[in-house]
């Protein structure tokens, strides 16, 4: 059995050793040897005859951080016929600490598999003139940059206590609730060009607030142990601690652009009017830490301590101390003084049944003076007394921890008599100076309900959704357009004499026909209507003029424009019956309804042959 | 060629008439019951009956506003305040909802510091919100109807003195046509914005429709605010002084 165990795990590790013999080259390296601590560098991982860009996770570690990246290469190269690819992925780091560090192997995964780079070492070398690791509030004269250790044009760029960030605190003993406000400063002595600062620092146990630089960082001259600065305020926290014990606030890391001047090198074209003599360069900073004493606020706590720390007065004020019932009266409460402000909440005020109380104006005026919040939180009630009788508006207190004299303290405010007089209806109201629009409401009270109902609608009834709305710009639209066009045709038949009379032909002829028929027993009458209809219609539909209308040229004429022999023919029996009726009464026996129908029906043929 | 108009006069008649006095018959014992339990002092009882009418798919600014009284007197300001402002909605220039409205508004617990308006924009505003859609959206069809006549008599008499003068009416017509016209779009608009008021004693406003989100800030009964998009049952919110978040649509009734 052992032996059995013995041989699959010798098989094993043969086959580990055969994946190992085929793993990728990986190689990782830095474009540098020694850099200064807080200058940046290049850290890069590559992969060479890889077909896919490998995903890298960079090692973690404490020493350096990711100032940038990961920013992926790859390169082509074909040396004596043989091609080679190789993909690389790069992080700009930033190295924290001074010491021989050494980067860990990255973990690279290429298709699903997981291999591991070489490990790096570099020399960090601590900021010159600086004897702590983390760049320190020390400075130095710039001229001692000669004695720099490194010197080969590959070296980062001037580390420099040209450039400096500092994290200033206004006091470093303090108790829960009090506020601590750091200033961020930079001191330079080089050109800035830009800053960054991606995130406050881990704070654990505070809470922070960002105070608003209302301007630009302004430079302004200072002096550091004998070396002048040109100094700017880049950042101001408040830091309210929310615990006690020995507290951190982490570094805050800073991103610069700065100028640097440029290495000189021999070369043919190095003039200063070809060459930039300067450069911009990226710098990350760090400031110091920043060590905090935090005390908890001395127990036994008051009963109704609420976390108040600092200096504070309460006052209370009434506008008047006469008021008459159901008349609005204000109530100011002040709190004065210097501390934490911003969580502070102000006592709730008590008040009998009787008096109605409006939900508070609120007003706070805060400055930050000498890194201290001083000024005062006022809280305006309105009230209305609903009942006459005195009331004494009683004392109302807020303890807390005052910082300076280290104990608890108790500021009240005293008590306030309110004398409420019954309202007898001659006098008049007397309003205590208010100015606020709801002292219009407060005397009154809701006014009564509707007893006469309006019509009831329908619940979500729109008048645009409904169809005979737009129906009615749809009717308006189609009669000016039926107007337009009507007019035209009016106008187009007044102009053209031969459609006029052939459109009021049929018309004309029934008129005709109408009055044939009134005449009745006429017989001469009824001869001569139907006569003058009949000529007329086949004048007005020809457009024939006045002298051819007689009855052969009718004839003629209506022979000409058809086809139907027997119309023609009818045509001319009727006319030439109804011309000697008209000279000769009698002669014809047909009755006179008879011959209206016959002229009709052929003025009706008429009308459907001649087009 | 009158046919169209005459068309449309009846419809309209139909429809403004007809419609709601058939309705009305059924509803006004309802409300008059209402009335009577308010006068009493039931206020529970005539909340029940307004809200039956309610309920029957019709409402009044009458009846708004009755049972927005009745429910401030039940201490319920969130639905005083959802019930006034519909009545307002119904009739922007009755005085006695304007009072009504921003009395109860003073029990509500937030209060919001509003950025001061110029008068003349406070103006403008209560001028757009004067008339209601419905007022706006007839007084377009009245003009279009002037527009129409006074058109087809300018186009008969061209040229005659009447015609010159329809022609004066036409162009007056037309102008205040495009106004009101473009005035009830604007009204339509307004109406069309979901405005909410908060129901609950206090609710949560979250940063996004999620549950587990964080919380923005938090609102008490009574709070209005103005939908601005929506997304399963979450609405996001807008409030006067510019503050957004999501809010539980449960949680708000809409206005």
């Amino acid at each position: 059995m052992r032996t059995l165990a013995l041989i699959l795990f010798l098989a094993i590790s043969a086959c580990t050793t055969v994946v190992k013999a085929q793993q990728p080259e990986i190689i990782a390296s830095c474009d540098v040897r020694n850099v200064y601590v807080g200058d940046t560098f290049t850290y890069k991982v590559e992969v060479i005859d890889a077909s896919t860009t490998p995903t890298i996770h960079f090692p973690s570690t404490r020493n350096f951080s990711i100032v940038n990246g990961p920013m992926q290469s790859s390169r082509y190269s074909i040396n004596n016929g043989v091609q080679s690819s190789t993909r690389g992925v790069s992080y700009v780091v930033v190295a924290l600490e001074a010491g021989k560090l050494t980067i860990p192997p990255a973990q690279v995964i290429i298709k699903n598999k997981s291999y591991q780079s070489n490990a790096v070492s570099i020399e960090v070398l601590p900021q010159p003139g600086s004897t702590t690791g983390a760049q320190s509030a020390q400075s130095k004269s710039p001229t001692q940059k000669n004695n720099r250790p490194d010197q080969s044009s590959r070296t980062p760029q001037k580390a420099s206590p040209e450039l400096m960030v500092r994290a200033e605190p206004n006091v470093t003993h303090v108790v829960v609730g009090e506020p601590v406000t750091i200033t961020y400063k930079l001191f330079t002595q080089v050109r800035v060009y830009n800053y960054g600062i991606d995130k406050l620092p881990d704070a654990v146990g505070f809470w922070a607030e960002e105070i608003e630089q209302k301007t630009q960082p302004q430079l302004k001259p200072e002096i550091v142990e004998g070396v002048n600065y040109q100094s700017a305020v880049l950042k101001e926290v408040v830091y309210y601690p929310t615990r006690s014990g020995e507290l951190t606030i982490e570094p805050l890391r800073i991103n610069f652009e700065v100028q640097t001047r440029k290495q000189r090198t021999n070369n043919f074209f190095n003039d200063p009017f070809f060459d930039d003599v300067f450069a911009r360069t990226q710098k990350v900073l760090f400031t110091n830490a920043v060590k905090l004493r935090v005390d908890d606020v001395p127990k036994p706590t008051p009963a109704n301590y609420t976390g108040a720390v600092g200096q504070f007065q309460l006052a209370a004020r009434l506008d008047t101390n006469v008021v008459s019932v159901n008349d609005a009266v204000g109530f100011n409460l002040t709190l004065q003084g210097t501390g934490n402000f911003k969580t502070l909440n102000l006592p709730e005020l008590k008040l009998p049944d009787d008096i109605d109380m409006f939900k508070p104006e609120k007003e706070e005026k805060i400055n930050l003076v000498n890194a201290a919040y001083r000024g005062y939180k006022r809280m305006t009630y309105l009230l209305v007394p609903r009942k006459a009788g005195d009331i004494i508006i009683p004392p109302i207190e807020l303890v807390y921890y005052d910082s300076q004299q280290k104990r608890y303290r108790t500021t009240k405010t005293v008590p306030i008599q309110l004398i409420i007089q019954p309202v007898s209806s001659d006098q008049p109201l007397v309003t205590s100076g208010y100015t606020r629009k709801e002292v219009a409401l407060m005397n009154r009270d809701l006014r009564f309900i509707k007893l006469q109902s309006d019509p009831f609608v329908r619940i979500g009834d729109n008048i645009l959704h409904k169809s005979w709305y737009w129906l009615v710009f749809v009717a308006g639209t189609i009669f000016i357009i039926g107007t337009v066009f009507y007019e035209q045709r009016e106008n187009k038949i007044e102009t053209n004499q031969a459609l006029s009379r052939r459109l009021k032909a049929f018309r004309n002829a029934q008129q005709l026909i109408k009055l044939a028929t009134k005449a009745g027993s006429d017989e001469k009458q009824v001869y001569f209507y139907l006569s003058q209809a009949l000529v007329g219609y086949i004048g007005d539909s020809l457009n024939l003029p006045e002298k051819s209308l007689v009855t052969e040229a009718l004839a003629e004429a209506v022979k000409m424009r058809t086809n139907n022999e027997k119309l023609v023919n009818e045509l001319h029996a009727l006319l030439i019956r109804l011309d000697r009726g008209r000279f000769a009464p009698g002669a014809d026996e047909s009755s006179t309804p008879d011959l209206i129908r016959h002229a009709t029906h052929t003025i009706q043929q008429l009308s459907r042959e001649i087009k | 060629m009158t046919f169209p108009i005459k068309i449309s006069l009846h419809l309209i008649l139909f429809f403004l008439l007809t419609r709601t006095v058939i309705i009305g018959a059924d509803f006004q014992e309802l409300m008059n019951r209402g009335d009577a339990a308010f006068t009493e002092g039931n206020f529970q009882q005539a909340v029940e009956l307004y809200t039956q009418i309610l309920n029957g798919g019709h409402t009044s600014a009458a009846l708004e506003y009755n049972l927005g009284n009745a429910c401030f007197k039940l201490d319920q300001v969130g639905q005083s305040i959802l019930h006034l402002e519909r009545a307002h909605k119904l009739s922007p220039r009755d005085e006695d909802i304007q009072f009504n409205l921003n009395y109860v508004k003073l029990y509500r617990q937030d209060q919001l510091d509003l950025p001061g308006r110029s008068a003349l924009v406070e103006q403008f505003e209560s001028l757009r919100r004067y008339f209601t859609l419905r007022e706006l959206a007839l007084a377009a069809i009245i003009c279009w109807v002037l527009l129409v006549v006074s058109f087809v008599i300018f186009w008969h008499g061209r040229g005659k003195r009447y015609g010159n003068q329809a022609f004066y009416i036409f162009l007056t017509a037309t102008t205040m046509f495009i106004l009101v016209g473009g005035w009830s779009l604007d009204s339509y608009r307004l109406d069309s914005q979901k405005q909410i008021v908060v129901m609950e004693t206090e609710v949560q406003i979250h940063s996004a429709p999620v549950e587990t989100s964080k919380v923005l800030f938090i609102l008490h009964e009574g709070m209005e605010g103005t939908v601005k998009s929506q997304a399963d049952a979450w609405y996001e919110i807008k409030l006067a002084d510019g503050k957004t978040g999501w809010v539980q649509a449960d949680a708000v009734a809409q206005i």
